[in-house]
Order: structure tokens, then sequence, then C-alpha cells
């Protein structure tokens, strides 16, 4: 693989990286709609279910900014890389 | 909150939606990771370099958590459906089960051609900030119909008021109730603003008809007080 085939492959990484972030950031911007709607819905009820609803999306919306860092930790790698070899 | 068992069940239904669209989206997104992670591990071959490595990891444990976002989202909307079904039983018959997160090849093609559109709508952003500067006058025209609108959405002249939605627990009522909400949602929130600014107007015109009344009180008060001493004039 020459200097340049690498490069365009490690583009073409860090392209799939942005639209993997474009895909997180939806998901949790309709995660954090329908949080908003459940929460009104479960109002403060003190069943399990309900409970166990708020804990769950609550986990998820966590996760959500775990993976967004990977995403960026990953085009920080890439982009480091490819400055190196100019 | 007074919301009755219909909208209860309205707004679950809607939140269960949009978590099964969440998750698919999640997959998506642990897909291209997968794909970054292929091409950083192809570029990396024979290469020890730590940043490309790095990239090779992050790029492993970015889908992974992709995935594992995934899941979480549709633990959270078996919860949510759990829940709807035990505050009104069948109300989330449509449960779909944490395996089934996994998207048809619909599903993905629609999220793919919807991203597409995305992109070719951030391409042309400018030209059309361009034609809706335009379009301001055009607008304003569309804010007074608003406006007009928002009156008879505050008069509330269609549906009868009270508790008709008390026995809506059938859950083929609840979704286009709930989806009606999320779908008027950011037009209703245009109305308050109309609402907002007619009734600022409102009150601006009040408070000069109020200033004109009582300019005018004043007047005759200056013109009593002109009369008045005329016949007290008169008497002394």
């Amino acid at each position: 693989m020459t200097i340049g085939d690498v490069k365009a492959t490690i583009r073409k990484g860090d392209h799939a990286l942005d639209n993997a972030r474009m895909s997180i950031e939806k998901a949790g911007a309709k995660l954090a709609d329908a949080t908003a709607l459940a929460i009104a819905a479960l109002h403060d009820s003190e069943r399990g279910e309900a409970e166990q609803s708020r804990q769950a999306l609550r986990e998820a919306a966590d996760e959500v900014e775990l993976v967004l860092r990977r995403i960026e930790a990953a085009k920080d790698h890439a982009a480091a890389y490819l400055a190196t070899i100019g | 909150m007074s919301g009755s068992l219909g909208e209860v069940v309205a707004q679950l239904r809607s939140a269960l939606d949009t978590l099964h669209s969440a998750a698919v989206v999640a997959r998506r997104a642990q897909a291209d990771a997968g794909q970054a992670n292929a091409h950083f591990t192809d570029a990396a071959q024979g290469s020890t370099h730590p940043e490309l490595t790095g990239a090779v990891t992050e790029s492993r444990t970015a889908g992974e958590k992709a995935g594992k976002l995934a899941r979480l989202i549709s633990e959270a909307a078996d919860s949510v459906g759990a829940y709807s079904n035990a505050v009104a039983p069948g109300s989330a018959p449509n449960m779909q089960p944490s395996e089934s997160a996994t998207p048809s090849g619909e599903d993905l093609l629609a999220e793919t051609a919807e991203r597409d559109s995305a992109r070719k709508n951030v391409a042309s952003f400018l030209s059309t900030m361009t034609r809706k500067v335009e379009d301001v006058q055009e607008n304003t025209q569309k804010s007074v119909a608003a406006a007009r609108e928002a009156f008879t959405i505050i008069r509330g002249p269609q549906g009868p008021p009270g508790p008709q939605q008390a026995g809506t627990t059938s859950p083929t009522v609840g979704p286009t109730v709930g989806q009606r909400l999320l779908n008027e949602a950011p037009d209703a929130a245009g109305h308050l603003v109309v609402v907002g600014l007619v009734a600022s107007i409102a009150l601006h015109r009040s408070v000069q008809s109020i200033r004109k009344g009582i300019a005018r009180l004043r007047d005759r008060e200056r013109t009593d007080r002109v009369q008045r001493p005329d016949p007290r004039d008169g008497t002394t």
C-alpha cells in the first residue's frame, strides 16, 4: 500500500466516523424527545416499571456521550496520523 | 397532572415509537463505526504507529458502544412498554423485544436516504438562506394567517371540551393523538409566539386608548375647571 493509498483509506475511515457521529447525534435527539414524552407520561409514578423506565432512559442518555467521545478520539488519532505522514 | 389515561397511553406510545427509531439509528452508527474500524485496520497493515493503532482501537470501541446504546434504548423501550401495559393492559401490543432492535434492510435504507438528503440540505443551506431573505415579506403575510389560526386555536371551536378522551384507551386512537401532539408541537410553539405578539400589540393598543381616555378625562376636568369657576365667579 502506498502512502497515498494509506491516506485515502484513512480518510474513508474518517468519513465513516462522520456518518457514525451524525447517526449517534440523531439517535440522541430522538432519545431526548422520547424521554421528555415518557417522563411526562410516567408522572411521578412509583411503580416498578416506571422507575425502571426512568433509569433505562438515563443510562441510554449517558451512553450517547460515551459513544461520541470514542468517535472523537478515533477521529483525533486518524487526523494526527495523517499529519505525521504529511 | 390531570391527563386522562388515554392521553398517558398516547404519550407512552409516541415515546415507544421514537425509541424504536432511535435504536435503529444507533444500529446504523454501529455499522458506520465498524466500517471506519475496517478502513483503519486496513491502513494499519504492517504499521505500529501509536496514532494509527489508537484510531483502530477507538473506532472499535465506538462501534461496541454504539451497539450498547442501541441495546440500552431498546431496553428502555421495553420498560416503557411494560409500564404502558401495566397501567392500560394491551396498550403496547407491538412491544418489540430487545433483539428486534436490529433494523431491517428497509429501515437502514430509509435511514441512509434520510441522511443523504440531510447532507444535501446542508449543502444548499446558504442558497436557501439567500432565498429566505427574499421570502421574508411573504412570511410576514403568513404570520398574519398564523395569527388568525392561533385565535381559532385559543377559541377552540372544534372538538367538544370535556373528558372526551377519558375512554380512549384503545391503542388505535392513542398513537394518532400522540402523533398529532408531536407533529403540532412546533407549530403550536410558533402560534404561541404569534399569540404573544398579538397580545402585546393588543396591550399596546389598550394602553394607548387608556391614555387617550385619561387625556380626555383631564381635558374634561380642565374644561370643568374652566366652566366651574365661571358660575362661582358669577356668585361671588
